[in-house]
């Protein structure tokens, strides 16, 4: 037999031989071990860094009173502010936990994160890389960029723009509405299917003429538009884009496989979440606390971008995959 | 060649699915994906937890306790803690942690067909939240997976939503190793692929739970089939709801640690899996409300269990090939080509799933093991085989029918 041959064919027989013998060492090591990957305690924490640091930092780390970083400087690396701090414009920062306030002025970057006990004031332009959250409030100022806001009260400042008028009359949709009822909406009622004992799916787009109550769970399977003034009691969905016109409430979850679009003045009491976009007309307000009969806080989630207009006032959280920009 | 044709397609499938998951900056999640994550904790609707235990004296006080320590609203929450006819002290530690728990309410089951699908299909009544999650007694919950598993409900369109299984038993014996690889291939590459495809996951009856509203919709739990998870998520997806997969929920699981355990679990998810298949193949893939590739991938999903034979086939002709005249270098290129071809197109893909879930879990040493997931591979072919002989003898010539068995623990006593 050729030489060669026989030296290839051995080559292989090793290799195949040391594969099993690399597995079966790693067996012994592996035998009488316990996975332990899963972290079984963990629980998510909006304000995780800052909490993290106040208890870790060391002495370097520390400011001890008040803390003020000049216009134009860059400050590098994690502090633990134990009082308040007032950012000039244009000033660069790493990641703070201010036990104080904090005030951040035009153009600021931050780095990382941020998180404060108190209320903090972020002027135009800013941008911030990473979380910011805070235990009382927090004001974004225009053309603002972030990735994650959390806070009892996140708000933009009001501009002067006219509330849409106030709708009244609303045509009910709900279950046990007639083909008549959905016909007077020039709605499809063929289109309609009864999914569960609380939820209706719709095939095609979902475009009523006037404002309507939806007393109902709705699934659309398209594009979901509510006029001026509507009402959607239970959860909705659409796997295109989600429009709610002007002075919407949403009393349950909305979710949209594409954009999510809220109108001026809109009120959500739940949470929203878009697959792509989002973005909340000037003066959309998450409802008054204590009014939700599920959640505490609410949330607005983009997949990709959220825009954010004048006058917005979100009890909880807003987040975006790539960026949160303000009007 | 056909069952060569056919194990094609299934390697096609895998291959797609595992070359899906590996692309690089792919961040197409489904909105019920996003929502469990960003949005746990936001969305806490009232959850019913039922935790069906038979002789489950080893296990029961380690998921109670974990169960007690999860961060969820307790006013949200009820744990139905559902003793089937147990002879051990299972009834004993649920009357404990219920006396000290309020929302844990023990349900002590006396007569009735043995078994999870009776056990769940009995405790309904005593449901009160409007999504019900479901345990195995042998798991054990993290503190945050309430939250996580609840999220995905706040799109009206998603009836169920699972989560990802993780074998803590994982040094316990070599099979335990093992399954721990195929464990990590079937979720993290296999489930997460299908959700960022947009398709519905496969509800696996334990680490996940279903809308209340979607249970009753389709008809409640099955108690004549021996998978009842398998047989829920065919008849959510054809009245129209979703299944949502969560990766990052995940849960600790205990895997068998002796083959002859194993083959009893397998065995009965190989029966219970192609009795679905021929219940609901032929409906899903007419089901025009569904994408024409989730039609096709579920169809895969339902038959996989049947390529076991087909591959034994494969094997069997290549090797009878081989000594077949006319002439040497003919049969003996055929039997080649059929034997590479199912290796390289049956089993391959499932060995590249393993190792990317591997590396996506830096698992590294885990990893080393793949070479010896053969013995498991060749087990299990086996196990199915044998289990499909005995399915296909009782369906088509009416003999005994496998009866539901519990899996066996190994987990030491609690004291």
């Amino acid at each position: 037999m050729n030489i060669l041959v026989l030296l290839f064919m051995t080559g292989v027989a090793l290799l195949f031989l040391a594969q099993f013998a690399a597995a079966w060492r790693s067996t012994r090591k592996l035998q009488g071990k316990l996975d332990t990957g899963i972290d079984t305690g963990y629980i998510r924490m909006e304000d995780f860094f800052g909490v993290r640091l106040r208890a870790l930092a060391g002495a370097d780390q520390v400011v001890t009173g008040n803390w003020a970083c000049a216009p134009g400087l860059a400050s590098w690396g994690e502090r633990h502010v134990r009082g308040s701090v007032n950012a000039g414009d244009g000033a660069t920062l790493d990641s703070l936990a201010v036990d104080g306030s904090l005030t951040l002025g035009r153009s600021v970057t931050v780095l990382g994160w941020l998180d404060s006990h108190g209320a903090v004031q972020v002027g135009e332009g800013s941008r911030v890389a990473g979380r910011l959250t805070s235990a009382a409030s927090v004001t974004l100022g225009p053309r603002c960029r972030l990735k994650t806001v959390f806070a009892p009260l996140v708000s933009t400042p009001p501009d002067n723009h006219t509330p849409a008028p106030a709708v009244t009359a609303r045509a009910l949709l709900s279950l046990e509405s007639s083909a008549d009822d959905w016909h007077a909406l020039s709605l499809d009622w063929a289109r309609v299917v009864r999914t569960g004992a609380a939820t209706i799916a719709y095939q095609g787009d979902f475009r009523p003429t006037a404002p309507v109550e939806l007393l109902m769970k709705l699934v659309v399977h398209g594009h979901l538009y509510l006029p001026a003034g509507s009402l959607a009691k239970g959860d909705i969905r659409a796997s295109g884009s989600l429009t709610l016109g002007a002075r919407c409430e949403m009393a349950g979850n909305a979710t949209a496989g594409g954009d999510l679009t809220v109108g001026a003045n809109g009120i959500f009491h739940q949470t929203l979440h878009a697959g792509r976009d989002l973005e909340l007309g000037n003066g959309v307000q998450s409802g008054p606390a204590g009014v939700s009969p599920v959640n505490t806080w609410t949330a607005a989630c983009a997949g990709r971008r959220l825009r954010v207009g004048a006058g917005v006032g979100v009890r909880g959280k807003l987040t975006a995959g790539e960026m949160i920009e303000t009007g | 060649m056909v069952s060569l044709a056919i194990l094609t397609l299934y390697a096609i499938r895998q291959y797609a699915l595992a070359l899906n998951r590996l692309r690089p900056g792919r961040r197409r999640y489904s909105a019920s994906q996003e929502n469990a994550i960003e949005l746990s904790g936001y969305y806490m609707p009232r959850l019913t937890v039922i935790v069906p235990m038979h002789n489950e004296e080893r296990v029961a006080a380690d998921i109670l306790r974990a169960l007690t320590e999860c961060d969820y609203d307790p006013d949200r929450l009820q744990v139905i803690a559902a003793n089937d006819r147990s002879s051990d002290r299972t009834a004993a530690i649920i009357d404990r942690f219920a006396a000290r728990h309020p929302f844990i309410l023990p349900f002590h089951r006396t007569s009735g067909k043995p078994g999870k699908p009776g056990v769940l299909n009995d405790a309904t009544p005593l449901i009160t939240g409007e999504i019900l999650l479901l345990f195995d007694a042998d798991y054990i919950p993290g503190r945050n997976l309430l939250k996580l598993l609840a999220a995905p409900f706040a799109d009206p369109a998603v009836g169920a939503v699972m989560g990802r299984v993780v074998p803590q038993n994982t040094g316990e014996s070599l099979l335990s190793s093992l399954l721990c690889l195929e464990r990590a291939a079937g979720y993290q590459v296999v489930q997460e692929s299908r959700a960022m495809m947009g398709f519905s996951a496969q509800f696996g009856g334990t680490v996940g739970g279903v809308r209340m509203e979607a249970l009753e919709a389709a008809g409640g739990w099955n108690i004549d089939t021996l998978t009842e998870d398998t047989d829920l998520t065919c008849r959510l997806i054809l009245k129209g709801w979703k299944v949502a997969y969560v990766n990052r929920a995940e849960c600790y699981e205990e895997v068998p640690a002796s083959w002859s355990v194993r083959s009893v679990q397998l065995s009965r998810w190989v029966v219970g899996h192609t009795d679905c298949f021929h219940r609901f193949a032929l409906p899903i893939l007419r089901d025009r409300r569904l994408p024409l590739a989730e039609r096709i991938d579920l169809f895969f999903l339902l038959s996989g269990y049947l390529t076991a034979p087909l591959l034994l086939l494969s094997w069997i002709a290549s090797f009878l090939l081989f000594f077949i005249e006319p002439g040497p270098l003919a049969p003996g290129l055929g039997a080649g080509a059929a034997f590479i071809g199912c290796q390289m197109f049956g089993n391959q893909a499932t060995f590249i799933e393993m190792g990317l879930a591997a590396h996506m879990d830096r698992a590294r040493r885990q990893a080393m093991l793949i070479p010896l997931s053969l013995l498991s591979f060749f087990a299990s072919t086996t196990s199915i085989c044998a289990a499909l002989l005995r399915y296909y003898r009782s369906r088509w010539f009416g003999g005994p029918a496998d009866a539901w068995a519990r899996t066996q623990r190994s987990r030491p006593v609690a004291p």
